[in-house]
């Protein structure tokens, strides 16, 4: 439950290993690589490499070719081995070329079906016709185009009410017009061009349509029938040749990628006199592991150092925790990670997470049932979310249990406590007026609680780094601890005990002396480090009217981040009162329905309800937990690694 | 009275539910991205009709013989229908304000008119007329479509106020229009009329919101006017000074003057930099870059206007814009794949 150590690595060798060596800080999945640029004043002088990746444009052929496939590209074990490298070009010109040729056969034959079909659809329009087509097409002195007009177009024909045609409409519907226009001969050409314009598409009757409408319905069906099979076979053949080929695809894909995302690492690289130098971080318990891969490459020399042998470097942050509070990482990630050698905040955060989420949606059936969703989401859709409800599911079941809530039925565990454990009752009712203020006040309690852990965290942290601002003089210091230890003790014990410790001394040395060192905190803690500008930058009277205001900022806001937890309080009797309003409707409703409405009332309250508490246990864990130590300013452990993922 | 207003904020909110249900049926970045992948119009129809909202719209089209030509007019046809869809719950009678894309397009039809007098193309005017405009238009288009000179074109605009806006530009023997003086006089009535209405009409939040969206799209639009002029035409300041309407939104007339009389495109970046509009300008010298950033800036305004407004007007007018930036995007992309300009290039000129 920390953040990992980790060892500064420089590998030099051989620029003809350094391909070679590229893969195996790769393959390793461990190495964080950084800039080797500041290198280059090391070396006195070295070039970084700056070529274009020659494996990008293949990939993307590849890819493309994918999507006109209808396949999703993905890691393919066996990348390549049947072919060798030099063939994958042309092994996928081969596919595109067969691809195509398929894909424009079976436009074609769309396009004859297609056809086809406007052909029958036209006729369909045109049943009942008595006349036969050769008499309409034997017309030398009149042309006829059947064909459908887009209705914006037709709307536009009023327009061409001098010209000499005229239109016939068969049939309307949503976009077209369907119909035959007729034109003199001699005109037929500019008539024609207009149409064109109006987007009119020619139907061309076929010249085996001879008779009337119906007989020619007959025949073109039947013609049909014939395209579509033949359609269909090549689909089939097309279906069958992506079955065939998208293996290969993706086995050269896995392997255009591997060498393209190696290729990637050149770009940290520094090369001199045909030597190349690479830097960058491992987790220090693989270093060795990591070592040993460049045996296989004598050129190549592997150091593994301090991780602050190079005070240049910053070293990335890899967090290292539990099965329990790893998921709980997502969170401090957001916030941002923990600078290296700093404190890792993830386990603070997931038991407190835990057991505010647990007190403030307290419901044995909701919270299993939350568990249960939590758990089918992280295993079907890989949620991180989902392995923190199933977490936080299980406090939420234990505090319903003590709450004796179960689904909103605030009585089904009563039997239990008084018949079996024997006890007066359960051992909190959440509706009992006394238990209210118990509740409010156990939350600011807790709250109390969580504010000193952080302050002493805080401490710890800032006596580390000798930081005597931020550990011994700062608000979240020894003097804020000391200050608002005192004030919550003094008011417990006058609320509590009716005992009033508010005596001089007391108010002097606890209160009011603590309060001058936050005031005092920027020269006394240049005093306590032996500096001697003392003097404040902005003058003395600018100092005072900022530290005023600062100091009474922050005595505000021990007041309001303490108050804040009343909202741990708050959820618990929100969430019966949610509860409480299902049961009524249930009531009101009755009979057949009530079952509906307890099922409907439970799932909007979990997802409501649980919505909000997830985020109001959020906001207290940033804003109240993590401003008072937490700096997140850390870089993140990238490993190089193979990413056979689809970018856009 | 009561029972009056309650139906009136009822139905003014079903304007803007309605706008945000249909606005969540947008094109995605997904959805861009499938689409400049296909290959030609007919892959794209195909695609629009069998995954997107405009399935429905698409739906009686012969998409393996569509063109390029009619897939814009159905596209554009579309975002009048929404238009006119969400007009229909207004239940509060005319008030002016919502038939302004009509009084839009009317006026984008005018102007386009004067353009092919200019330029003697009027046969092919009737081609690009929107149909579905006909209608709705307060003149006869089919008989705009039919004039030949500023004489008829005043004629048909008869009883419209558009007839006394033109009037003074009638040209002088065989001079051209000044179409540069109409358009500005076209659409400082338009703006005009939108406000006036808005100031009369509307108030609160929702006054604010509307007169804060047409001033900032008029403002931006004014930038993109002087921007060209000075970039294309290489126009003097008196020019550009007419070619600007009288509207502005966070720009001070100073800053504005400015603009107007900077020598160079590098001196107008200068001050176009430190002016509101100007944050985060990446826009790269020499090319499109500057009309795509002011798009941009009008896109995202849109957005958050359409996300975080609660007055139906508003939202309806941001929607409009959103929508017809979808189709222009679908239209780059169709333009782009059969002039085949490379993904990378179409992909940058989308206003996403």
């Amino acid at each position: 439950m920390s953040i990992e150590k980790m060892s500064l690595v420089n590998i030099v060798g051989n620029i003809d290993d350094m391909d070679a060596a590229m893969k195996v800080c790769c393959e390793s999945g461990c190495f964080h690589p950084e800039n080797a640029s500041q290198y280059i004043k090391d070396l006195n002088g070295g070039t970084l490499l700056q070529d274009a990746n020659p494996f990008n444009p293949l990939i993307k052929r590849i890819v493309d070719l994918s999507y006109k496939m209808n396949f999703k590209l993905s890691y393919q074990d066996g990348g390549g081995q049947n072919l060798k490298p030099s063939e994958f070009d042309q092994e996928v010109s081969r596919i595109e070329t067969k691809f195509e040729e398929l894909r424009a056969e079976r436009e074609e034959l769309a396009q004859q079906v297609n056809n086809q079909e406007q052909v029958l659809i036209q006729l369909n329009h045109m049943k009942g016709l008595a006349e036969k087509f050769d008499d309409i097409f034997a017309c030398k002195a009149v042309s006829s185009r059947f064909g459908i007009l887009p209705n914006d177009s037709f709307d536009k024909l009023k327009y061409y009410n001098d010209k000499a045609f005229f239109f016939l409409t068969f049939d309307v519907d949503e976009q077209y017009h369907w119909g035959v226009y007729f034109v003199p001969t001699v005109l037929r050409d500019d008539i024609d061009e207009i149409f064109r314009s109006l987007f009119f598409q020619r139907i061309r009757i076929p010249d085996y349509a001879h008779q009337t409408p119906d007989i020619a319905i007959i025949n073109i069906t039947k013609m049909l029938e014939d395209y579509k099979a033949e359609l269909k076979a090549v689909e089939k053949e097309l279906k069958a040749f992506i079955a065939d080929n998208k293996t290969t695809l993706r086995q050269i894909f896995t392997a255009l990628k591997y060498e393209s995302d190696t290729f990637e690492l050149r770009k940290y690289v520094v090369v001199k006199n045909s030597q190349f130098v690479l830097v960058g971080f491992v987790p220090k318990r693989l270093g060795e592991k990591f070592q040993e891969g460049f045996e296989s490459l004598p050129s190549c020399d592997c150091v593994l150092r301090g991780v602050d042998a190079d005070p240049r470097l910053t070293p990335p942050v890899k967090l290292k925790n539990n099965w329990f509070t790893r998921p709980f990482e997502m969170f401090v990630t957001m916030y941002g990670l923990p600078g290296y050698g700093d404190f890792d905040p993830t386990p603070l955060v997931a038991y407190t997470y835990c057991l505010l989420f647990g007190i403030m949606f307290g419901d044995l059936g909701q919270g299993i049932l939350l568990s249960i969703i939590g758990l089918l989401l992280w295993h079907f859709k890989k949620m991180m979310l989902g392995r923190i409800l199933a977490r936080v599911g299980i406090f939420s079941a234990v505090f319903g249990t003590v709450y004796g809530s179960v689904f909103g039925l605030e009585d089904l565990l009563t039997p239990f406590y008084t018949d079996v454990l024997g006890l007066p009752g359960k051992p909190v009712e959440v509706f009992n007026p006394e238990t209210t203020n118990m509740l409010l006040f156990a939350a600011i309690g807790i709250g109390a609680v969580l504010i000193i852990v952080s302050m002493v965290i805080n401490i710890i942290l800032g006596l580390r780094k000798k930081d005597f601002e931020r550990s011994v003089f700062g608000h979240n210091g020894i003097a804020g601890l000391v200050f608002y230890v005192s004030v919550i003790a003094a008011a417990a014990l006058l609320m509590v005990f009716n005992v009033n410790v508010l005596n001089p001394l007391f108010i002097i040395f606890c209160i009011a002396l603590p309060l001058l060192f936050i005031f005092l905190r920027e020269p006394l803690s240049k005093w306590a480090s032996k500096r001697k500008d003392l003097k404040p930058e902005d003058g003395v009277g600018g100092f005072i009217i900022t530290n005023f205001f600062e100091l009474f900022e922050n005595v505000l806001s021990y007041i309001t981040n303490t108050v804040s937890f009343l909202r741990v309080g708050g959820f618990v009797l929100s969430h019966a009162g949610m509860m409480a309003v299902v049961m009524s409707l249930m009531e009101m409703i009755g009979g057949f329905g009530s079952p509906i409405v307890f099922v409907i009332g439970n799932l909007f309250v979990m997802g409501m309800e649980g919505l909000i508490v997830g985020i109001q246990v959020l906001r207290l864990e940033y804003y109240e937990i993590f401003s008072r130590f937490y700096e997140g300013d850390g870089k993140e452990f990238c490993p190089v690694v193979v990413s056979y993922k689809i970018d856009d | 009275m009561a029972i009056d207003m309650f139906f009136t904020s009822m139905s003014s909110n079903t304007i803007s539910a309605k706008a945000k249900s249909m606005y969540g049926k947008r094109l995605t970045d997904a959805n861009y991205q499938d689409m400049l992948r296909r290959s030609n119009v007919t892959e794209i129809a195909a695609y629009l009709k069998e995954n997107t909202a405009y399935s429905a719209a698409l739906a009686q089209v012969d998409i393996h013989n569509v063109h390029r030509g009619q897939l814009e007019n159905i596209l554009m046809r579309e975002l009048f229908n929404k238009y006119t869809k969400l007009c229909r719950y207004n239940f509060t009678g005319d008030n002016g304000f919502y038939g302004y894309l009509v009084l839009q397009y009317e006026i984008e039809q005018i102007l386009k008119c004067i353009l092919s007098l200019n330029a003697k193309t009027m046969a092919d005017f009737i081609l690009d007329l929107p149909a579905f405009l006909i209608s709705h238009a307060s003149f006869d288009l089919l008989a705009l479509a039919k004039v030949r000179s500023f004489d008829e074109l005043l004629e048909v605009l008869g009883h419209t106020p558009y007839r006394e806006i033109l009037k003074p530009f009638f040209p002088k023997g065989d001079e051209l229009i000044d179409y540069s003086s109409c358009e500005k006089a076209l659409m400082t009535y338009h703006y005009d009329y939108l406000l006036g209405v808005i100031r009369k009409k509307f108030h609160g939040q929702t006054k604010k919101d509307l007169e804060k969206v047409i001033k900032v799209n008029v403002t931006l639009s004014n930038l993109m006017t002087i921007y060209r002029l000075k970039r294309y035409f290489d126009a003097d300041k008196a020019d550009i000074s007419e070619a600007v309407l009288p509207f502005e939104f966070k720009l001070n007339k100073n800053t504005l003057q400015q603009m107007i009389e900077a020598k160079t495109v590098d001196d107008f970046f200068d001050v176009f930099d430190q002016c509101y509009y100007g944050k985060n300008n990446k826009a790269e010298e020499g090319s499109l870059g500057f009309e795509h950033h002011l798009s941009q800036i009008i896109y995202l305004y849109n957005k958050k206007l359409m996300r975080f407004s609660t007055s139906p007007p508003a939202v309806l007018y941001a929607f409009i814009i959103l929508n017809s930036t979808e189709v222009k995007n679908i239209i780059k992309i169709i333009e782009g794949i059969r002039y085949q300009i490379p993904i990378s290039q179409i992909q940058n000129l989308l206003i996403l």
